[in-house]
C-alpha cells in the first residue's frame, strides 16, 4: 500500500523544552491512523508539527514522497487541520468562515461530504462563533477542516464536546469518508473509538513511541476490547513511573 | 461591498479579510451610535486640545514628539501585525495563507497602509507640518518592531526559559504577601535616606514606590475574564486584583510617615493611589474587552485625562467619577450568572 505520510526521527520542540523525540511512523494511503497517549505525550505536538503550524526540529517528513521537513507552508497546504475550538474567531459567524476556507459556501459544503449532516452544520450556518457551545464549536472546527477538500485530515481530539450522537454520528460519517479515500489522523483518548474505528496507530508516551498499533493487533482487540484495554492503561503507567 | 464575497476575498486575501470582518463586527458589536458621537466628540476635542498645546511651543521639541509618537505608533501596529500572523500560523483556520512569505506580506502591507492613513491624517489634522516626522517616526517603529519582535514571535529556547522564569516571578507578584515584602523592601531601601535633603529622598522614595508598584499592579488577562466567567463579580475580582498593591500602601505609608516623616508617606500614598487606580481602570477593560482592545481604551482614557488635566485640572476628579461609573456598569455586565 503506497505511504500518505512517513515521518522519521521527527522531533519537535515547544519553547526550551523537547517534546516529540525521535519519531517513526507510517501513515498508508485510505486509512484511519489513531494516535494515543496521556496528557502531555506529545500528541499535539507532532500532528501540528505534521500540519505546518509547529516547525520541525529534526528528522524527516515525508508526504506523497517529497520530504517537507524544512517547508512549514507546504505541510499546511497537504493537510485539512481542524483548529483548536476554543480559538475560532467570536465575532465571526459560521458561513463566513466556511467561505473564507472553502472560497464559497457551497463549495465548502461539498466538500463536508457525509460529515454535513452529521456535524448538523446547516442548523449552525448563521450563528456567530460567540454564540455557540463547545460542541457547537467543535463541530464547526471538524467541519474547517474538511472545507477545503483536502484529501489528508489531521483531527485533534475531535469527538470531544461533542454529544454522544453527534459523536458516533461523526465517527460512522469518517469511516465512510476513509473507505472512500480520505486519509485521517486523529488524536484520541478513546481507546474503544481506536479499536473500532482506526485502521492502524501509535501509543506514544514522554514524546516517543510506546507501542505501535497495526491492524492484526486491532483486530485482536475488537475480540477481546478488555486485554487490550488492560495492556494499555499497562503501557501508560509503565511509561509515567 | 460583500465583504466575504470571493472577489473581494481574492483582491485583499484570505486574511485580511478574516481580520478586518472581525474589526468590523467588533466595532458593530460594541458601539451604538451613541457611542460613535461620543468617541467622534472625544477625537475632536483630542485634536482641538492637541493643537492649543502645541501652538506656544518651540518648533523641534514639537517635531520630536511627533517623530517619538510615530515611533510608538509604528512599534505598536507591527506587534498587532505579527501576533495577529503568529495566531493564523499556529491557530487560525488559514494557516497555510500565513505561512507563505508573499501573503504575509500582502497582509502586513493593508495593515499599515491602513493604520499610516488614518493616523496621517489625524496627525495632519493638529498641524499639517508634524506629518513628515511622524511618518519618518512611524517606518523607524515599523523596522524596529519587525526586526525585535520577529524574533520573539520565532521564539528561542533561551528567551523562553528566561521567559518561563519570568512568568513564575511575574505570578508570585499577584500574592498579597508580596505586596508586604515590597514594602518592607522599599522601607529599608530608603532607611539610608533619613535625614537627607528634602528633594532628594523625595525623588528616591517616589522611584522605588514606582517600581514596586510597577511590578506589583501587572494584570493578567486570563484571570480578569476567568473570573467573569466565573461568576467573580466586579468588586471582588478588583478586591483580589488590587489586594498586593494595597496592602503596600498601607504598609509603605505608615512606615514611610513613621520613619522619614508626612512628606515621604504622602510621596508614597500618591504614587501608590495612582498606581492601583490605573490598575483598577485596566481590570474593568479587561472584562470587557480583548487585551489589546482595553489596553487601548485604557490608554485612550488617560489621554483624555491628562488633556483635561492640563486644560481645566478641577474638572479631573469629576472626569474620573465619569469614567470609572461608566466602565463599572459595562464590567457589571460581564459577569457570568446564573439567572
Amino acid at each position: 500500500m503506497k505511504h500518505a505520510v512517513s515521518i522519521e526521527r521527527l522531533s519537535v520542540r515547544r519553547g526550551s523544552e523537547r517534546v516529540v523525540h525521535d519519531i517513526h511512523l507510517i501513515v498508508s494511503e485510505c486509512c484511519w491512523f489513531g494516535l494515543i497517549g496521556a496528557n502531555g505525550s506529545g500528541k499535539t505536538s507532532l500532528l501540528r508539527a505534521m500540519a505546518g503550524r509547529l516547525p520541525i526540529e529534526s528528522g524527516r517528513c515525508v508526504i506523497d514522497g517529497v520530504d517537507l521537513s524544512s517547508a512549514r507552508d507546504a505541510r499546511a497546504r497537504h493537510f485539512g487541520f481542524a483548529p483548536p475550538a476554543d480559538r475560532l474567531p467570536d465575532a465571526l459567524r459560521v458561513d463566513n468562515c466556511l467561505r473564507l476556507v472553502g472560497g464559497t459556501l457551497d463549495e465548502a459544503l461539498a466538500h463536508l461530504g457525509p460529515l454535513r449532516q452529521a456535524l448538523g452544520i446547516d442548523a449552525l450556518l448563521c450563528r456567530w462563533i460567540g454564540d455557540c457551545s463547545a460542541g457547537m464549536r467543535q463541530r464547526v472546527a471538524i467541519a474547517l477542516a474538511f472545507a477545503e477538500g483536502r484529501r489528508r485530515v489531521i483531527l485533534d481530539e475531535p469527538f470531544n464536546w461533542l454529544d454522544p450522537v453527534a459523536a458516533y454520528d461523526v465517527k460512522q460519517a469518517l469511516r465512510s469518508m476513509v473507505d472512500d479515500g480520505l486519509t485521517l489522523l486523529t488524536a484520541l483518548h478513546d481507546l474503544g473509538t481506536l479499536v473500532t474505528a482506526c485502521d492502524t496507530g501509535l501509543m506514544l508516551a514522554d514524546g516517543r513511541v510506546a507501542l505501535t498499533i497495526d491492524r492484526p493487533m486491532l483486530t485482536d482487540a475488537a475480540d477481546d476490547p478488555g486485554a487490550f484495554e488492560r495492556r494499555t492503561i499497562n503501557l501508560l503507567r509503565s511509561s509515567r513511573g | 461591498m460583500n465583504l466575504s464575497g470571493r472577489a473581494y476575498v481574492e483582491r485583499v486575501g484570505r486574511l485580511f479579510a478574516h481580520d478586518f470582518s472581525i474589526l468590523l463586527t467588533g466595532a458593530r458589536a460594541s458601539f451604538g451610535w451613541r457611542d460613535w458621537i461620543a468617541l467622534m466628540l472625544a477625537f475632536w476635542l483630542l485634536i482641538a486640545g492637541l493643537r492649543s498645546v502645541i501652538i506656544d511651543q518651540p518648533g523641534n521639541l514639537v517635531q520630536t514628539i511627533a517623530f517619538g509618537v510615530g515611533i510608538i505608533a509604528g512599534f505598536a501596529i507591527e506587534r498587532v501585525v505579527l501576533a495577529r500572523l503568529s495566531y493564523h500560523a499556529s491557530d487560525g483556520m488559514l494557516a497555510a495563507d500565513a505561512l507563505i512569505s508573499v501573503r504575509r506580506w500582502r497582509y502586513a502591507t493593508l495593515f499599515h497602509a491602513i493604520a499610516v492613513v488614518c493616523l496621517s491624517f489625524s496627525v495632519a489634522m493638529v498641524s499639517g507640518w508634524l506629518t513628515f516626522p511622524f511618518l519618518l517616526g512611524y517606518f523607524c517603529g515599523l523596522a524596529l518592531g519587525h526586526g525585535f519582535l520577529r524574533l520573539r514571535v520565532q521564539g528561542f529556547p533561551a528567551v523562553a526559559r528566561i521567559t518561563h522564569w519570568g512568568r513564575t516571578a511575574l505570578a508570585w507578584t499577584r500574592d498579597s504577601r508580596a505586596g508586604i515584602v515590597a514594602a518592607l523592601l522599599v522601607t529599608a531601601l530608603l532607611s539610608p535616606l533619613a535625614g537627607m535633603d528634602g528633594s532628594a529622598s523625595l525623588l528616591a522614595a517616589a522611584s522605588a514606590t514606582g517600581i514596586a508598584m510597577f511590578i506589583l499592579t501587572t494584570v493578567d488577562h486570563g484571570s480578569v475574564r476567568f473570573m467573569a466567567m466565573s461568576g467573580y463579580g466586579v468588586w471582588r475580582a478588583l478586591r483580589v486584583q488590587l489586594l498586593p498593591g494595597f496592602w503596600f500602601l498601607v504598609l509603605a505609608v505608615f512606615l514611610g510617615v513613621i520613619i522619614h516623616g508626612p512628606a515621604i508617606g504622602t510621596a508614597i500614598a500618591g504614587i501608590a493611589i495612582a498606581a492601583l487606580g490605573l490598575q483598577a481602570l485596566r481590570v474593568l477593560a479587561y472584562r470587557i474587552h480583548s487585551k489589546r482592545v482595553g489596553d487601548w481604551l485604557v490608554a485612550s482614557l488617560i489621554g483624555i485625562v491628562a488633556l483635561v488635566a492640563w486644560s481645566l485640572p478641577l474638572v479631573v476628579p469629576a472626569v474620573l467619577g465619569v469614567i470609572f461609573w461608566h466602565l463599572h456598569g459595562r464590567a457589571s455586565a460581564s459577569t457570568w450568572s446564573i439567572e
